[in-house]
Order: structure tokens, then sequence, then C-alpha cells
């Protein structure tokens, strides 16, 4: 038997429900992606509109992206296209027939390539009632040379429900004709809340991806030795590399058993050494408890109290809150922002207040990748220039149920020379 | 990414005698970590409020550091500073644990100090205190600066001119390190 298209992973939402749905650590030695998709929002209307999907947990709305298209309703047909974002159609949704949910698939050829990557879209929302709905046919432009190793799709009107579900597939170049053979000589590293896990790929092994699969099921892929794999903290892990290909896997012999101990994580830093609008921790790995931001900043210009920013997978929409409570040396204040865009920390030091005099803030962001909570931040920080000075605790709420990919942060002004960010996973 | 370990222990100290231990010093840090963390859980033997000072680089004289912070000690609360001193006062008041207040007591303050071995700017410190003394009580957050470009090498926290740690102060030192 000759096997090229095979699926990677099926996603299947639960009870709750999920306002995006994502695939990571995509495999790279295939030919092309396919994503097959069934899909119903909550939205209180017939039909959510505004679907997307996302590649390499980049930012959104976001310039790579741009869409064009051609829709059926049942009793016309019409086509138009957009800028800065991207566009799966729309997708039936809570007043709509009982149980329908629209069907349809995304096809990315060449998804490894240094090359534009282009995505073909159709679907179908037909409900079974004769009202019109839409079908679609939509050409989406990725505009990046990256390859792409993960994939989002977002609702973009509610949340997806119950048994909605994404498959991911992949397609070789062309037949595979030999079972993988299996790499040798794995070696496990502990890497602080990761286990590093190298090992050597047979000569000619035919196959077209590696994986880790460690004693609790978790598989990790990878193009090449070493694959980083997660590690559970303080419990007895081992792991079992295999070679992979369209036909089956190849394991190599399972590791040493690995306990980790480590539990804080250098993840990114951001060294300041000319003025800088802000700064982006993009692809932040999803295995953490915690995130931890230390900052050491000062504004390039303007004068006193510019606020700090700090918002999550490019929303800067109403959908945080915030409660700050502060002290200036003399007087207490406490205020209160609801449905606020961008959260606000509080005032950060100014460009004019004492020389080399730095702004100091620790972020603490919890449980960031659970897909079942608003996300919580807690900060403290402040300045002093000895005679005036402000120190403030901070406690955000971000109104998403979306794992937190990547983080801006950003200041009225700019960030100055010799400011330093620098990001922390907790295990 | 890369992953690297980060967040390591660089020294503890645990006062194991009363009346002999008024400083804890951490010195010859090393200088390639990013921040600082001291983690301190404290009581004094003197037989009034106490104030727990902290100081850097074996330079007690030097006046060039200040400090703004709120606290609550359970009744009221304030925002205050110092100005043109010699230490970052991290806790202080009746409400410090000391030799009058409930047996087995002591306060905690978590204290990071940031980009502490950089050569190019002032260096400022983030604090958290919490005393409880079951009745009184206090919880100070603070920011501080030590106007001074040197890097840090030696961080030390003391009892302010009377006192001593009592048996089971605790000190302990961490470096974290950025990617």
């Amino acid at each position: 038997m000759s096997v090229s298209y095979y699926p990677l992973f099926t996603q299947t939402v639960g009870a709750g429900g999920a306002s995006s749905i994502t695939f990571n650590n995509i495999p790279q030695g295939y030919q092309d992606l396919r994503i097959e998709f069934s899909l119903r929002s909550n939205a209180a209307t017939g039909a959510a509109d505004g679907n997307l999907i996302i590649i390499n947990n980049s930012s959104y709305p976001n310039s790579i992206y741009s869409w064009t298209q051609t829709y059926a309703t049942g009793s016309g047909v019409g086509g138009n296209n957009y800028v800065t974002g991207s566009y799966i159609g729309v997708v039936t949704a809570a007043t709509a027939t009982t149980n329908t949910f629209t069907s349809g698939s995304v096809d990315i050829p060449a998804y490894t390539s240094g090359v534009y990557k282009s995505a073909f879209v159709d679907s179908t929302s037909e409900n079974g009632s004769g009202s019109p709905y839409t079908g679609h046919f939509i050409s989406n432009s990725f505009r990046t040379t990256s390859p792409i190793t993960s994939l989002s799709i977002l609702c973009g009107n509610g949340s997806f429900v119950q048994y909605s579900t994404v498959t991911l597939y992949v397609r070789a170049a062309q037949y595979q004709t030999a079972l993988p053979v299996a790499p040798t000589s794995p070696i496990i590293t502990d890497q602080a809340g990761f286990a590093s896990v190298s090992f050597t790929p047979s000569s000619s092994d035919n196959a077209t991806a590696y994986a880790v699969t460690d004693n609790n099921l978790v598989t990790t892929y990878g193009a090449s030795s070493p694959i980083i794999a997660p590690a559970t903290l303080g419990s007895a892990t081992t792991y079992t590399v295999k070679a992979v290909n369209a036909l089956g896997s190849a394991s190599a012999t399972t590791t040493p058993s690995l306990t980790s101990t480590n539990s804080f994580v250098a993840l990114a830093t951001y060294v300041i050494s000319s003025t800088t609008s802000s700064v982006f921790f993009t692809n932040i790995p999803q295995n953490y408890k915690q995130l931890q931001i230390r900052a050491f900043l000062r504004m390039a210009s303007g004068g006193y109290g510019p606020s700090i920013y700090c918002y999550y997978n490019g929303d800067n929409g109403n959908n945080y809150s915030n409660e700050i409570f502060a002290g200036n040396g003399s007087s207490i204040t406490t205020t209160g922002y609801a449905n606020t865009s961008a959260y606000v920390y509080g005032a950060g030091g100014s460009a004019t207040g004492l020389a080399n005099t730095m702004t100091a803030v620790i972020f603490d962001i919890y449980d960031y990748a659970n897909t079942a909570k608003y996300k919580t931040t807690s900060a403290i920080g402040g300045w002093d220039y000895n005679g005036s000075g402000y120190v403030w605790l901070n406690n955000t709420a971000w109104y998403s149920l979306a794992p937190i990919t990547n983080i801006t942060l950003s200041q009225d002004g700019s960030f100055a020379q010799f400011s330093h960010i620098a990001l922390y996973g907790m295990a | 990414m890369t992953v690297q370990a980060t967040y390591v222990n660089l020294g503890s100290v645990v006062v194991s005698t009363n009346g002999t231990t008024s400083d804890i010093g951490f010195g010859s840090i090393p200088q390639t970590y990013t921040d600082l963390r001291l983690v301190v859980q404290f009581r004094t033997d003197y037989s009034s409020s106490s104030v727990a000072a902290l100081y850097f680089n074996s330079d007690s004289s030097t006046t060039n550091r200040s400090d703004t912070y709120i606290m609550y000690n359970g009744s009221s609360l304030t925002s205050g500073r110092e100005t043109t001193v010699n230490r970052i006062q991290v806790a202080s008041g009746p409400t410090t644990p000391y030799s009058a207040t409930a047996t087995d007591m002591f306060g905690v303050a978590v204290i990071d100090i940031l980009n502490y071995s950089n050569t190019t700017t002032n260096k400022t410190v983030l604090w958290r205190y919490s005393g409880d003394t079951n009745g009184t009580g206090s919880t100070v957050v603070g920011v501080g600066t030590v106007q001074s470009t040197t890097a840090i090498n030696f961080v030390h926290i003391a009892t302010y001119a009377v006192g001593n740690w009592v048996a089971g102060t605790t000190a302990t030192l961490y470096g974290i390190a950025a990617a």
C-alpha cells in the first residue's frame, strides 16, 4: 500500500466551546497542508462572519494577509476582497437549524517553501431550511517567506460550539514505498520544563518527519535532531523517538527516565539599543503554567507619567479591564478601567526624569495557555527619582479564552536605549 | 526560542544563634545574570520597632539611595518616601516583627534588583513586604533607586542601627538570567 495523504491530528471542541483551534509544531517534511473543518458558532445569529485563519501565531490584523472571494447566497452571487485579513467564510450559528455545521476545507500548497503562501478555501453553510445561506470560494494570500509551523482557526463572532472539529492533513510530494528506518542513540537533556531529545537519523531512513512521544502519550514533531519536548516537573518521564513517513513510523529505543526539577525558563529578551516603539514576543510555548515579564524601562521622549501597555494575541479591542493601586510618596490612588482597549499599567518613568533611572515592572500572567478561562495578570512596578516617585500594583483581566501565543508591550512615547524586557516561562 | 536554565540559587543564610547577627550579606555576586531576587524571612530581637534596610556594594555611607512606598499597617494606608539616604528601607515601624510581638512570627520580603550588573544605568529595586503579628501587621510595596552606574556585586540586609536578627531568620539570593 502506498500512502501520501493522511491526517496528522483532529481537534474536537468540548462542551465549553472554543474561540480558536490551534495546531502548533507542524512537521516540515511534507509538501502540502489541508484542513477540513466542521464548524458552528454560538453567536446569536444565523450565520457568524469574520472567521479566519492565522499562521505562525502572527498578530492580527496584519499586512501579510489578504483575501478575495466569490460567494453564493442561494439568491445571488457576489465577490469582494479585503487586505490585512484572512477569511474562511461564514459558519452557521445559534439561530440556524439545529445541528447544522458549516463544512469546508483549506488547501495550503508548499507550506514549507521560502516563497509567499496561498490558501484556497471551499466552504458551504447550507442549513436545510431553504433559507439562503452562503457558499464560499476564497483565495487567501499569506505574504511571508517563513515556513508555516502553526495554524489557528479563529471564530469571528462568538465561539465554536461543542462537536465542531478541525482536522489537519499532510500530503507528501510522492508516494512512500518503504517504511521509515528508526533513528538511533537517543539522548535526553533536562532543559527546565522541557526535555531536549537528540538522536541520530539512520542513513536513507525514508523519513519525512521525526517525532518524540513521551510516556504520557504527548507527541512533539520535528524536522531534525534535537526535538524539544515538554517535561512534567517532578515526574519521571521517558521519551521515544520515531522516524515518520506516510506509511508509518519506526521507533528508537526509549530513553532513560528524566525527572526535571527546573521550573523557571528564559524564553526571549529584548535589549533596546535604539529608540523602539514596541516589542513583540511571538510563538510563546504553551506548556508552562505561568509567564513572567521582567522589564527595565525608560521613555525616549515626553513628560511625566507615560502609560505602559501590554496586550495579547494582537487584541487591542475593548476586551480588557484593570484596577490600579498606586502611591506617589504622599498620597494613594485607586483607579479602575472597564472595557478598555489595551490595559494600562500605571505610569512609567519619563524621559525628563532623573538621568539614567529606569522604571521596573514585573508582570505575572497566570494560566496563559488555558482555553477555558479568561486571563488574569498581576503586576508590580515603579520608579523613584529621589524626591518624586510612583509605585503601583495592577490587576488585569483579558476577556478571552484563547491561549496567549504572543504579547505586545509598548508605552506612550517609545522605549529608550538600555531598556531591557525579558520573558520567562514558569513550569 | 532558546530554552535554558534560568533561576539559580546563589546562596542561602540561616541565622542559627540569637544575638550575633545584625547583617546578612552576599558578596562576590556573579555578574552573569540579569536580575537578582532576594527573599528574606526575618525577625529582630530589639525591644521596640525595627527596620530592615537593604545596602549595596559595601558602601553604607553613600547617600545616593531613595525609595517610594505604599504601606498599610492594619488601620491606615499611607504612601511615603525616603530621599538621599544610604539604604532602601524594606520594612519599618512597630508592625515589623520584633521581640515584643507574638513569638515565632517572622516578616517576609521579596526584593527584585533589576539589571544589577549593567554599568550604564542606575539600579531600580522593587520589593514587597508582609509581616503579620496577630492583631497588628503591615504590608508594603515599594520601589527604590540606587543612583550609581556601578555594577552591584554585594547585597546585604541589616537591622537598622539597633538589634540583631533572631535565630530562624533566613535570606536566599537568586540569580535570574534572561535569554
